[in-house]
Order: structure tokens, then C-alpha cells, then sequence
């Protein structure tokens, strides 16, 4: 524990501080760890620099919650607006992998329509390019990782997924239940976990899930893929360095306004590592933060603007059945027949899961969310064998009022705190009312008493958007800085609009886009 | 129980620390101290031997704490314990003991030793030591332990009062009795404490040859110390044996079959090490709360969470944690940072007289904080409902009453791991019920 180096691979390659590497890559979660992979595998000279700690599955985790909060990035974020969006366990991760040590690996693809909002509703922004340019990337990725779905998706045909499903659990039989009563299509999760042993080049073959439900606090079992144990292991093959505990927070530049090494903190220590480029992969809150502070990056003003979080309210029941909710991959079924809803007075859709959730999530969810103190929490929580759940993941779109700013609070590094705006407009409102509907229809069709509504937001979306224009983005769409040509960017930050999926998959597409891009164009000027 | 040699005095100074806590029986075993005249020198004899003496008492529970020798014959009562469904036995604490298998002493270490003390000797030895120097040199190891000479002369009048046939018995039979397989795996609580300088009986071969037979047993290395760790190191062997005391205490507080469910395979070492963790509160750290905010945090906490006896403590984690700076990661714009908020927060209530309402009117003022949804009181009383929910729920007494088997999931090193029955009313048949509707 607190180790700089790796834990299982002792022939991970070294680069000399002052000798220039060719890409030092800030971060190791979704956006980082495919391109770390990617230039290594090209034969360049890169650096991983990860704030956190290298851990190790085997010895380090526990099927206990509290204590798997190390996890979570515990920097401190002030949620600001109408709906603040909670961070840490919601959402940012720390460590060798990013916040893909505890992501729920529910892994859908975007709607095609999702990255063409503007065109077809006149709001929002769409993706500087259409959804067939991403698909060769989407299914690299899915059949890198392992990720497995039904033979036959429902609402994509095309779709083959490398591996059949996981089993259902409680939650997903109750929601297909409820759903096929309410005439609602579902259909098995597309998932990042494994329904067989699976094996790629560039890491040794990894057991399938054992339905353990520990998900969201680390993999033990190395079932679910998280970049620890897939892209960091394969770019470390290819030569690639990962350094932990390395906190960058300055840039050196030349003249001409390239950045020419990276500052960063190590056991107290500050260090220096030269380079001809840096991709910044810190996720959509550390991204612009590090911009901000540094001032960098940021002629369009856009660096921390069109903060988005998905619309994630969630509907939850008490059954007379004993569910045990913990028991099973936790959110196995899937429904994207809501994603452009025929009665709907909101831009976009959203998609439903099902549910199961570890007991301090819940207790926090029901004290929080529900209000409840007293005996009335106690007996809530006393049931925790009977509760199923369900929830939406819904599009959300870029507002002026949802930014994300510096505060005059300072962390030990000396770097200023973020506060981040977010308030829910019209349209996410709106959403949220019509998923809320329909999921507790669904509910009460599957038998449940004692329904009620959780109000949240999930993911980090925008704050560094991508586009052609320079005046009104902060880089190009394949990630490079409009100002800083090699400064590029990997990370949910440059994403123009929220999309109605879980992120992580695009976040990978994105990265290894940008990746093959940077091998082309990277040491050119543009 | 006591070394080979010795007697139950090699404990005076740690039982003089611990008596007014504890209630604590001094076991000579046959053939050394007051029971030198006893015969039945085997290590089941010894065991039948302590086992009759319990029996004679009147014990409701207790834990059996050997020293080097008798912690083999502690081992062989556990088994036997087990064995007859005797659950008195609560715990066991092993000091350097000899381990079940075969001790691993060489022929010329033994022949030495039944040369210094197997036969007494009125007359100088051949090296020119009379029973009281050779006695002497057995306790300090030549001078090599650092034992106050008050209790040196003790001990070695102790071991003067040994019947030597006891002493060579153990060396040639009850020291090479493999009782291992017999032993086998005891998952009842356990503790060995072993000197980190005693090259025979210290950390490695306790590893190696005790721990295996102890999954639930933790470790503790005595820092420059040797194999007489009672003599050498009282205090810090009175602080072992009051931190295990208070680890089966506060494990009694869980109910027998889910703590049985905790000891048992299903567990991941780490995970249950972290779960007795938790059983024992944190110390509160001073200049965190004054001592009303404290008193005030308290009361608020019993009224978020109504807790029957004995309930559990709520808020010396939340100041802990308030203490350490480690926060979760954000908090609500509206707030200051963590420990001002509280601070502000219970203020205002003490100012209220909250420690002196009615419970109804308690509520009625808790409730008053959330009447403005999104303000600083509302956003606090928020956190304050999951600070607590958090410790409650992650506490094993609670995860016992709602019957939750998540942590059964197991490990890298477990043999099983996660569920195979995963469909709503189909639990496995290891799977906790819960103890409350």
C-alpha cells in the first residue's frame, strides 16, 4: 500500500526526470490508461502520472464499504446550485485505473441521436462527428475488455457482444417483470464484468463475475474490467511507465507556449519530469481544475463551462419476496425504449436499470434521499433484504448556469478547491418526471409497496468541450488544444453534450480515437 | 499458565495490572510450582489436568491465556473444547507458545538443557555452577534478557521448585508430541504475542508453525523482547491481554450464529479484520467538540437512530473521523468545512436547550432544521442522518440484525467466492437470516 510501483510486474520500464519522454499522461482512469496503452504499444516513450495508489485487488480490498472509500476521490468539491451533484463514491475515483476501480461497469452505447441533439431538437450541442464514427472504437473496446450482453440487441441489431450475459439478479427480475407488465422492452445489460474466463493481448486471462455485488468498491476477483488489470497491463508490456501517488499540478513552457515538463508531488517531494507532449486525463472535475489553476488552455473561456451530470433518479420498493439485493451483478437488466419517449415533453431520453445497492449505500440513499430519521429510518433499513430498485441514466443539456470554478480554499497542494455548479434545467426536470412515472408504474406492477423516488444526479460530464471552432470549444475533436498544440486532452471534459449512457465506454472510444490521431498528427504542428 | 521451568508467578506483575479489571486464575501445571508434586507430565495429562481445575470452578466463560509449554496444552483444551461443544471457551491468548507440531529443537540443545536442570544438584556442575546459578542462567539466558533482578530471583526459585522429572519429561516426550493434525484449524479468537528477539518461539515460528492452526488468530511481535515476555515486558502484556479481552467482549455483542458466519471461510481475512475493527469504538480525540457539542452530538444521534441497550456509539467514529481532516470527497456550497459545520451546528442547538427537551420535543427541533430544504441547517441535518446511518449500518451488530451476506462474498485466498444462488428467495443455506422482522 502507498507504493509508487507496480505490485505484479517488476519489469515495468523506468525514464530518467530530466531526459524528455515523448508523452506524459495525467491520469489512469478511462481517458488515460487506452491512450497510455496505445502510444506505448507505438513504440513512444510515456509516462503515466496517477494520484493515487497502486493497489492490489487481492490483498488490498474488502467487502466492506467504508473502508473501500479509499477508492473514491476524497478531495474536497463544493456542490453548488439548485441539484448539486454529489461527488466521491457518486463518481471520481483515485488510483492506478481512476475511478474505473469502482465504476459499475454498465456499459450501454450511446443512441446514435444522442450525439446529434442540436440537429434534431434545436438545443443542446452535438458531437463535432456522427455515432458510425465511433463504432469500429466502441466494439475495440468491448472486445478488449471482455464486455458481456445478449446475442441479440433489441434496439441495435448489428450489435454482437464478445461474451453472453451475466445471470439476472433479484432487481432484474423484478424489473423485467414490471416492465413486460407495463409493455416495456428490456433486455439483458450490456456489462463490463465477465460471463466467462476471457482473455486478450496484453493481459493473462482473467474468471468470470461471481455475483459478489462489491461492484462499486473494487473488484477482488478481477472479473470486472477496470484499466488495472487491462490497459495499464498491456501498456506496461509495451514499455510504458505508471507512476502512483504523483500529484501533477504545474507545466513548464517554452516560448513558443508548448508545455515542456510536468510538475508533479510524490511523497512529499516535488518532482519534474521533462516531455515533448502531455495528455491530460484527470476526468471532466481535476481536467479543468488543473487548467484553471495553471491558466492554460483557455482563449475559448470554455475551461470549466457546460458542466453536465446525467438525470439518474431512481425508484425503489419493498417486496414481500426476500431479494437480497446485494447478490448478483447489481444492474443486469437494461431498457432503452425511453430514449426518445413518443409522450415526451423534454429533448432526448434516458435509459432504465435495474438495481441492487451494498447496505451503507442504501442507509446513505435513505437517510438522505428519502428524509428518513428516527424509527422510521431504523425499520426501513431493518428490511434491507426486501428492497429492489430502479433507475434512469438520462441526458442532460449544457447550461451558462452549470460551471465549475475555482474557490480561495486550498488543498496540500497548494491548488485551490473547485465549486461546481448544477442546477437541473427545464428539460431534466421534465425528464426526471416522466422516468419517475414510468418507473413507478413499473414498480407497482411488479408488486412492490412503499414506493418511493430518489432524487440524484450521476457522472461528470463537459467543462473542456471539443469542437472545430476555437472560439466557442477548447479542443479539437480528436482532443488537441485549440491553444497548446501538444496539450491534448482524454477525459468526459471534452464531451459537448451528456449523452444518455453511461460514459466510461465513449470516454475509451474516445481516448483510443485520439490516441491513433496523436500517432499521426501528434509531433506536427497543426 | 507458564513456561517450561517456571510457574504461574512468571505473571505477578501483569496480573498486578489487570486484576482490578479482570477476573484471573493461575494454573500451576503438573510437576512445576505449587503442583510439583503432581504426576502426569504428557501433554494430554496436562491438559486433563487444567481442564479439572476449570471444571471445579464455576465458569461461564472464559479465555485461556499459555505461555510457551502451556500454550501447547491451551491448544489441545481448544480442541478438545470444540470437540464437545463446550462453548465457555471464549478465546485464546498464546505467549511464544511451543507449537502443536514437534518443537524443533536440535539433539544438542536438548541434551544441554537435561544436562542444566534434569537431575538436581546439590554439588557444583562440571562448568563449576551450583542449581541456583545454572537456574539463573535458564531465566536470563546468560544475561541476555532484560529482567529486573527482584523478579530474576523469583523466577529462579520457581524454577528450583520443579520436580526435574517434569523438566526432562517435557524435553524428551512432551516437546516432540506432534498433536498438529489433531489440533487442526480452531476458529475460535486468538492472539499469540511473540518477542521479537526470541529466535526459537518468535514471530517466524509462530507463523510458520502456530497461526495455521488459527484463522482467526492476529499476531502481536513485543518489540525488544525476548521468550519470557510476562517478566520481561508486564505492561506492554497486560495491554495485549486488555485489547484481546475487549475484542471478545465487544465480538459477544454480535450474535452467536452471524459472528460464528463472521470466523467462518465464507469471510475474507481482510474484511473480517476490519469488521473487529469496528467493534472496538475509536478514542474521541480531544479539541475536536467541547464536551456540550459532544453531549449534544450524542443525544441527536439517539434521536436519528433509537438504539435499545447497549447501544452502540455513533459518534465516537463521526469525530474521529471529523478529527482525522479525511472528509468523503465534497460538501453542499452552503456549508463551511466539516468541523466548523458541526461545531456551528450543535451549537445552536445546545443554545436551544436540546440536552434538556422532552424526546418529542427533540424531534420537533430536529425536524425544524429541515423545514427549509437546501439551507445551511437542512444540508447539515442531511449529513448528520448519513454520518450516522453509515456507522450504524456498517457496524456488525447491525449487519447481523438485518441478515446481510454480502460480506460472506469471501477473497483472493477464500474457497468459495461470491453467490451461486442469486434468484429472490433462494438463499444458500450459509446465508444469515435476519433477527429482526
Amino acid at each position: 500500500m502507498g507504493t509508487h510501483r507496480n505490485h505484479q510486474m517488476t519489469a515495468m520500464k523506468t525514464y530518467p526526470q530530466n531526459e524528455p519522454v515523448d508523452v506524459i499522461i495525467i491520469g489512469t482512469g478511462a481517458g488515460g490508461s487506452p491512450v497510455l496503452a496505445e502510444l506505448a504499444a507505438a513504440g513512444l516513450s510515456v509516462v503515466a502520472l496517477e494520484a493515487g495508489n497502486w493497489w492490489n485487488p487481492a490483498t488490498d480490498y474488502a467487502a466492506d464499504e467504508p473502508h473501500m472509500s479509499k477508492l473514491y476521490w476524497l478531495g474536497e468539491r463544493l456542490s453548488a446550485g439548485d441539484t448539486p451533484t454529489v461527488f466521491g463514491a457518486n463518481n471520481s475515483g483515485t488510483g492506478v485505473g481512476g475511478s474505473m476501480l469502482h465504476w459499475g461497469a454498465f456499459c450501454p452505447r450511446p443512441d446514435p441521436r444522442d450525439l446529434r441533439l442540436h440537429t434534431d431538437f434545436a438545443v443542446g450541442h452535438d458531437f463535432p462527428f456522427d455515432y458510425a464514427t465511433l463504432v469500429p472504437f466502441y466494439e475495440e473496446v468491448e472486445r478488449f475488455l471482455g464486455v458481456s450482453g445478449p446475442a441479440h440487441y433489441p434496439w441495435d441489431p448489428t450489435r454482437r457482444y464478445p461474451l453472453p450475459p451475466v445471470p439476472l439478479n433479484g432487481p432484474a427480475l423484478i424489473m423485467q417483470r414490471g416492465f413486460a407488465a407495463i409493455g416495456v422492452q428490456t433486455a439483458e445489460a450490456p456489462i463490463a464484468a465477465l460471463s466467462r474466463p476471457y482473455a486478450q493481448p496484453g493481459y493473462t486471462e482473467r474468471p468470470p463475475c461471481v455475483g459478489c455485488g462489491y461492484c462499486h468498491q473494487g473488484c477482488v476477483f478481477g472479473a470486472k474490467a477496470s484499466p488495472d488489470i487491462t490497459f495499464i497491463p498491456k501498456a506496461i508490456a509495451a514499455g510504458a511507465e505508471v507512476r502512483a501517488n504523483s500529484f501533477a499540478h504545474a507545466f513548464e513552457r517554452d516560448p513558443q507556449g508548448n508545455i515542456t515538463a510536468v510538475i508533479y508531488q510524490h511523497e512529499d517531494e516535488t518532482h519534474r519530469q521533462r516531455c515533448r507532449a502531455v495528455y491530460l486525463s484527470a476526468g471532466a472535475i481535476e481536467t479543468p481544475r488543473l487548467l484553471l489553476h495553471t491558466g492554460l488552455a483557455n482563449s475559448s473561456g470554455q475551461v470549466g463551462r457546460n458542466f453536465m451530470a446525467h438525470m439518474s433518479t431512481q425508484v425503489w420498493g419493498t417486496f414481500d419476496d426476500e431479494i437480497r439485493m446485494n447478490k448478483g451483478f447489481p444492474a443486469s437488466l437494461i431498457s432503452e425504449a425511453t430514449l426518445r419517449p413518443p409522450d415526451a415533453d423534454f429533448a432526448g431520453g434516458y435509459l432504465t436499470q435495474s438495481l441492487g445497492v451494498v447496505p451503507v449505500t442504501f442507509a446513505g440513499m435513505v437517510a438522505r434521499g428519502r428524509g428518513l430519521w428516527g424509527q422510521a429510518l431504523v425499520d426501513t433499513l431493518t428490511q434491507y433484504n426486501h428492497f429492489a430498485g430502479i433507475g434512469a441514466h438520462g441526458d442532460c443539456l449544457p447550461s451558462d448556469r452549470n460551471f465549475l470554478e475555482l474557490t480561495s480554499e486550498i488543498d496540500s497542494f497548494g491548488v485551490p478547491i473547485p465549486r461546481i455548479h448544477f442546477s437541473y434545467g427545464e428539460n431534466e426536470t421534465r425528464m426526471s418526471h416522466h422516468a419517475e412515472r414510468l418507473m413507478t408504474q413499473a414498480w407497482q406492477a411488479a408488486g412492490a409497496r412503499d414506493i418511493w423516488t430518489l432524487q440524484r444526479s450521476s457522472h461528470t460530464v463537459g467543462t473542456c468541450r471539443m469542437g472545430s471552432d476555437p472560439a466557442t470549444s477548447v479542443c479539437d475533436p480528436f482532443g488537441r488544444s485549440h491553444d497548446i498544440p501538444n496539450l491534448w486532452i482524454s477525459d468526459n471534459s471534452t464531451f459537448p453534450s451528456a449523452l444518455s449512457a453511461n460514459p466510461a465506454l465513449t470516454i475509451m472510444a474516445l481516448a483510443l480515437r485520439s490516441a491513433r490521431q496523436f500517432l499521426s498528427v501528434g509531433f506536427h504542428n497543426p | 499458565m507458564h513456561f517450561l521451568a517456571g510457574s504461574t508467578r512468571e505473571w505477578d506483575e501483569v496480573v498486578a495490572l489487570l486484576r482490578p479489571q479482570f477476573r484471573l486464575i493461575r494454573l500451576d501445571l503438573p510437576g512445576f510450582g505449587s503442583s510439583a508434586d503432581v504426576p502426569g507430565y504428557t501433554v494430554a495429562e496436562m491438559a486433563d489436568s487444567v481442564q479439572s481445575a476449570i471444571d471445579s470452578l464455576v465458569l461461564t466463560r472464559y479465555s485461556l491465556v499459555g505461555h510457551s509449554m502451556s500454550g501447547k496444552v491451551a491448544l489441545v483444551l481448544a480442541r478438545r473444547a470444540h470437540d464437545s461443544s463446550d462453548d465457555r471457551l471464549a478465546g485464546l491468548v498464546l505467549v511464544a507458545p511451543s507449537p502443536p507440531s514437534p518443537e524443533p529443537f536440535t539433539p544438542e540443545k536438548r541434551s544441554m538443557m537435561l544436562r542444566l536442570l534434569g537431575t538436581k544438584q546439590v554439588y557444583d556442575d562440571a562448568d563449576g555452577r551450583d542449581d541456583r546459578t545454572r537456574a539463573r542462567a535458564y531465566i536470563t539466558k546468560n544475561e541476555l534478557r532484560d529482567i529486573p533482578r527482584v523478579v530474576e530471583e523469583r523466577a529462579s526459585l520457581e524454577v528450583l521448585r520443579m520436580n526435574p522429572a517434569a523438566w526432562t519429561a517435557w524435553i524428551e516426550h512432551g516437546s516432540r508430541e506432534d498433536w498438529a493434525a489433531r489440533v487442526g484449524q480452531l476458529t475460535l479468537p486468538a492472539m499469540v504475542i511473540a518477542g521479537e528477539q526470541d529466535l526459537s518461539l518468535g514471530p517466524p515460528q509462530q507463523r510458520q508453525f502456530t497461526l495455521p492452526h488459527l484463522p482467526n488468530g492476529q499476531l502481536e511481535t513485543v518489540p525488544n523482547c525476548s521468550h519470557l515476555i510476562p517478566m520481561e515486558r508486564p505492561a506492554a502484556m497486560a495491554t495485549y491481554l486488555t485489547a484481546f479481552a475487549q475484542r471478545l467482549a465487544a465480538e459477544a455483542t454480535i450474535p452467536a450464529p452471524y459472528r460464528e458466519f463472521l470466523l467462518s471461510d465464507r469471510v475474507a481475512p481482510k474484511t473480517r479484520q476490519i469488521l473487529a475493527e469496528r467493534l472496538i469504538p475509536p478514542p474521541i480525540p480531544p479539541d475536536i467538540l467541547t464536551p456540550l457539542q459532544l453531549e449534544t452530538l450524542r443525544a441527536a444521534l439517539d434521536r436519528i437512530i433509537p438504539q435499545p441497550p447497549p447501544a452502540l456509539d455513533l459518534a465516537a467514529p463521526i469525530v474521529a473521523q471529523l478529527a482525522s481532516g479525511v472528509g468523503d470527497g465534497w460538501r453542499y456550497d452552503v456549508l463551511p468545512p466539516d468541523r466548523t459545520a458541526y461545531r456551528e451546528a450543535l451549537d445552536r442547538l445546545a443554545a436551544a436547550n436540546f440536552l434538556t427537551l422532552t424526546p418529542a420535543a427533540q424531534d420537533a427541533t430536529l425536524a425544524s432544521l429541515a423545514a427549509d430544504p437546501g439551507s445551511p441547517d437542512a444540508r447539515w441535518f442531511e449529513d448528520l442522518r448519513a454520518a450516522a446511518v453509515t456507522r450504524w449500518i456498517a457496524h456488525p451488530a447491525t449487519l447481523a440484525r438485518i441478515g446481510y451476506s454480502g460480506v460472506g462474498i469471501g477473497g483472493a485466498t477464500t474457497p468459495h467466492r461470491g453467490f451461486t444462488s442469486i434468484t429472490p428467495n433462494h438463499p444458500e443455506p450459509w446465508e444469515p437470516t435476519a433477527t429482526t422482522k
